[in-house]
């Protein structure tokens, strides 16, 4: 069974598209972070133009990243004027991306460019989640040969005083009593920058925000996600209004078919997630990420079936 | 279906008026619909002949612009390098014979219809597009690749002499617009009888609505996905909520 895919201009196994929404909603109830860093390359690997899947990403990603914020406003749970600087950077970053992709699409480099930054991605994410839970897992075996008692992870101790960083000192510091820090605003809208970039370059950021944000900025990881999200919300409004209209790249039947595959995914992901042991999901998760990066690399390093690649368009 | 079709206008082809040159052909499809479940299609192209001749059938698509990019490995990378531009050339060209083209065509003959992928010609280039021949064919081998362009000897059928049919996949990467059929009956290595029909590949319905909307309301396409994406984003959290 096949869908024609309007502006990708191609036709794909319907059922292979809906289990690729699928897989990506999955991952996504089971660790809790967005699918979109799956559905890229498992799009790419159909042969779905790397530029089409990630304008559609985008699109996405406004809606699971509105229904994620909403659930984090309830629980207060975002730093609302960190946020606005975020979505400043963001922005602008997203604007950058455009301009950069549609560079890229002129050189006729775009789908490289964008593989290249999934292999990256990917294998250095897949590595650090991969070394870590395997250091677990080893760590928690040794103890059970020792006979000690469980892991002892004193809880971190919430910080009273205001934390001062980056530039807390300069003329661009700015508090964030939400946070409990001061920091010169141009860390976290230079960080909501990068983020913006990668929205608009390879169709998602949380990857990046996220740990940038409890590392770089030290914001309390309660209000991490939330706040991260809150910037997303907007930032990926804007960057499928620019993809829409700049670079045609948005393929409504392609989003709604993989969102309804995501609609089915993501609650069974939810419910393998509370069976599993978190650190053994983990480890899985470092091991396929380190797999599609390796799998993504190799189609970059074979030499190509035919010498040439075309680009037509019809001539109106 | 398409065999009844073709019965059916056998005692038409036959029939004196209709037969002015020594060829009448005509294609399955008039009109060949994308739509959301469109895979490509197959085309017949039939007809009939007078006298016993050679049949060469060439189906040429809508012009394309295109880009032509020569790969190369950079760092271990294969990246797309220099590139050649051509401001007109078929999107799709697919030629069908009865026999092997040189067998009955002379060679002269071969450049002026192009009847073989080798003899098509490289069309006159508007200003400013730099491509040489050499160019063209590489274009050529790509598009072969993409089964955008097809060469199909000895692929026309005669059947009892004065009729033949000769079919074609278009693929559904292939472009949408008027393609044009001509069929030539050869004899003694000339043409002596051309016959034209066209057909159109066309988007209907929700892909053609969707593709109109993206290119030329690029706001209201980009609302709209946006609208897609709030309310299947609410649906998956509510499901998300009831089960997980």
């Amino acid at each position: 069974m096949n869908v024609y895919l309007p502006i990708a201009e191609m036709s794909v196994n319907f059922l292979i598209l809906l289990a690729i929404g699928a897989a990506g909603g999955f991952f996504s109830g089971l660790f809790g972070l967005g699918g979109g860093f799956l559905v890229t390359p498992l799009l790419a690997f159909i042969g779905v133009p790397s530029s089409v899947a990630v304008g559609t990403q985008a699109n996405q990603l406004v809606g699971t990243s509105l229904s994620g914020v909403l659930a984090h406003w309830k629980r207060r749970n975002i730093d609302l004027r960190m946020g606005m600087i975020m979505l400043v950077g963001g922005f602008a970053g997203s604007a950058v991306g455009a301009e950069i992709f549609k560079w890229l699409q002129t050189l006729g480099n775009i789908d490289v460019a964008i593989k290249m930054c999934y292999v990256t991605m990917l294998g250095g994410m897949g590595w650090a989640i991969f070394a870590e839970s395997s250091r677990r897992l080893w760590k928690r075996k040794q103890a059970a040969l020792s006979g000690t008692g469980s892991e002892n992870i004193a809880a971190a101790q919430p910080p009273q005083e205001m934390m001062r960083l980056w530039g807390a000192d300069s003329w661009s510091a700015l508090d964030f009593p939400v946070s409990r820090l001061r920091v010169s605003v141009f860390v976290p809208a230079g960080i909501g920058f990068i983020g913006g970039v990668l929205l608009s370059l390879i169709g998602t950021g949380g990857f990046f925000l996220i740990p940038a944000m409890i590392y770089i900025v030290r914001m309390p990881p309660r209000l991490v996600s939330g706040t991260t999200l809150f910037q997303i919300v907007f930032t990926s409004t804007f960057t499928t209004i620019l993809q829409a209209t700049v670079n045609h790249s948005v393929d409504i039947l392609m989003a709604a078919v993989l969102m309804i595959g995501g609609v089915v995914g993501a609650p069974i992901g939810a419910r393998v997630s509370s069976r599993l042991n978190p650190v053994w999901a983990r480890f899985l998760l470092g091991l396929l990420l380190i797999l599609m990066a390796a799998k993504l690399l190799e189609s970059l390093m074979t030499t190509p079936s035919e010498p040439f690649s075309l680009e037509t368009r019809l001539l109106l | 279906m398409k065999r009844l079709l073709f019965l059916a206008l056998i005692p038409f082809l036959c029939s004196g008026e209709a037969m002015a040159g020594n060829v009448v052909a005509d294609v399955s499809e008039r009109k060949v619909d994308v739509t959301v479940g469109y895979n490509g299609t197959k085309l017949l192209v039939f007809g009939a002949i007078k006298k016993p001749a050679d049949i060469a059938v060439v189906v040429e698509g809508p012009p394309v612009q295109a880009k032509l990019y020569t790969k190369k490995k950079e760092l271990g990378i294969w990246v797309n390098g220099d590139s050649a531009f051509f401001g007109s050339v078929p999107g799709f060209y697919a030629v069908a014979t009865t026999r092997a083209v040189s067998e009955f065509v002379k060679p002269a003959a071969i450049r002026r219809y192009g009847l073989s992928l080798a003899g098509l010609d490289m069309p006159p280039q508007p200003e400013g597009s730099k491509a040489r021949p050499e160019n063209f064919l590489s274009l050529k081998q790509a598009q072969w690749m993409k089964g955008h362009y097809q060469e199909k000897q000895k692929k026309v059928e005669i059947i009892e002499k004065n009729l033949f049919r000769a079919s074609f996949d278009i693929p559904a990467s292939a472009p949408k617009g008027t393609y044009t059929v001509r069929v030539h009956a050869i004899e003694g290595g000339r043409v002596v009888s051309t016959d034209t029909v066209n057909f159109t590949v066309e988007t209907v319905g929700l892909e053609a609505s969707i593709y109109r909307l993206a290119y030329k309301r690029p706001f209201l396409y980009a609302f709209l996905a946006l609208v897609l994406s709030l309310g299947l984003g609410g649906v998956s959290s509510y499901v998300f909520r009831r089960l997980a």
